[in-house]
């Protein structure tokens, strides 16, 4: 039950970097703006699967998000 | 200490033969399940002793079972040769996702194994021409190997045990070697093994690839155990459950997720009369080993003293 806002919740909060708010919002943003883009291309798992994709780079390339402190 | 172990291991063994004798067919799929099981919690177990949990075992899991059932359906392999290949399969992602997941540490680790988990288990439910979707994959063929035709519930239960077995015995056989004390190094001090010339990364590699490689097996296990596949067994439940034996059981040596699956998998079967309170009792067990039980099942009994092996 609401796993899936939870999930979604959690990538975002990845992509924008634990702890800051400014990044909450841009993350939200951007997965929004993705999925419903991808949504209506293709198909909904696609657009699951490009969020996941998306925070799998993100976390790869700079791990505290995009717009969290730097951890140490 | 050692006698403990073996006394340990004296009960388990004894355990494992009870659903023989009894015979009930309920009482052996739970037995074969917990088989299954404790593999796919020691391969997590051994990610844990190199400090790092990692999100991908159920879909190395799902990897192993998807590839050895398609392999024997759609190309008639045989079965042995397509679990075995499943194992090899999780395995080569494992290497080659290693050299990149593996260069983070703690939470972004688990982030990044737990993105990449949910990606391949969404492919297998979109690729429906292969893997059958949401709604399954039906008629996976019986195991047969050195021409025996797998059909017994018993010859399963024996396969699943076996293999078990073989991890449990070599992962203490690695637990106990050179080898094991630089797995613990990279956890409890990299900066000291990497200057006693151990290679880091590579450690972790290796630890990875057979993690996955175990995990494979004991999917390819499943699948043609069950018979019958769809993505949502190697789901986020899966490994809650994997978690949650690996912290009940305790993290620190081999026999944490020996005992951990033991105790958890018949669980939720032990609890089937008080179905609305499952969860709850399942919970409950959790916070109570977490908050009293600190390292485990493992710590109850005294196994888990340092300077024990």
């Amino acid at each position: 039950m609401g796993e899936l806002a939870v999930m979604k919740a959690f990538v975002i909060v990845i992509l924008g970097g634990l702890g800051s708010v400014p990044g909450a919002v841009l993350g939200g943003l951007l997965i929004g703006l993705s999925e419903s883009v991808l949504s209506t291309t293709f198909d909904p798992t696609t657009a699951l699967i490009a969020s996941f994709a998306i925070v799998l780079l993100v976390v790869i390339v700079k791990p505290t998000g995009l717009m969290g402190r730097s951890a140490r | 200490m050692k006698y403990r172990q073996t006394l340990v291991l004296i009960a388990v063994a004894i355990l494992a033969c009870v659903p023989w004798f009894w015979g009930s067919r309920y009482i052996l799929h739970i037995a074969t399940m917990t088989a299954i099981m404790i593999p796919l919690a020691a391969s997590m177990n051994l990610m844990l002793k190199i400090g790092q949990l990692s999100m991908a075992q159920a879909v190395f899991m799902g990897i192993g079972s998807y590839t050895g059932a398609l392999l024997t359906m759609r190309l008639g392999v045989p079965p042995w040769l397509s679990v075995l290949a499943g194992g090899v399969l999780s395995a080569a992602l494992a290497g080659l996702a290693g050299p990149i997941f593996l260069r983070v540490r703690g939470v972004y680790f688990v982030l990044l194994t737990f993105a990449f988990g949910q990606i391949v288990n969404l492919v297998m439910q979109d690729w429906t021409s292969l893997t059958g979707g949401n709604s399954g994959l039906y008629g996976i063929p019986k195991f047969s190997i050195f021409g025996y035709r797998m059909t017994a519930i018993q010859d399963y239960y024996l396969l699943a045990l076996a293999f078990a077995a073989l991890t449990f015995f070599a992962l203490r056989a690695v637990e106990k070697s050179d080898i094991g004390a630089i797995l613990e190094s990279l956890n409890d001090n990299e900066m000291v093994s990497r200057s006693l010339g151990a290679n880091a990364l590579s450690w972790r590699i290796a630890t990875f690839v057979v993690s996955g490689f175990i995990a494979g097996i004991s999917g390819g296990i499943y699948a043609f155990y069950i018979g019958f596949l769809s993505p949502d067994p190697f789901s986020f439940r899966l490994l809650v459950d994997l978690i949650v034996m690996n912290v009940v059981g305790g993290v620190g040596t081999m026999f944490g997720p020996l005992l951990g699956a033991i105790f958890i998998v018949p669980l939720p079967e032990l609890l089937r009369e008080a179905r609305e309170y499952q969860l709850l009792i399942y919970a409950g067990v959790l916070i109570f080993f977490i908050l009293f039980v600190r390292q485990g099942l493992v710590s109850l009994i005294g196994l888990n003293k340092r300077g024990a092996r």
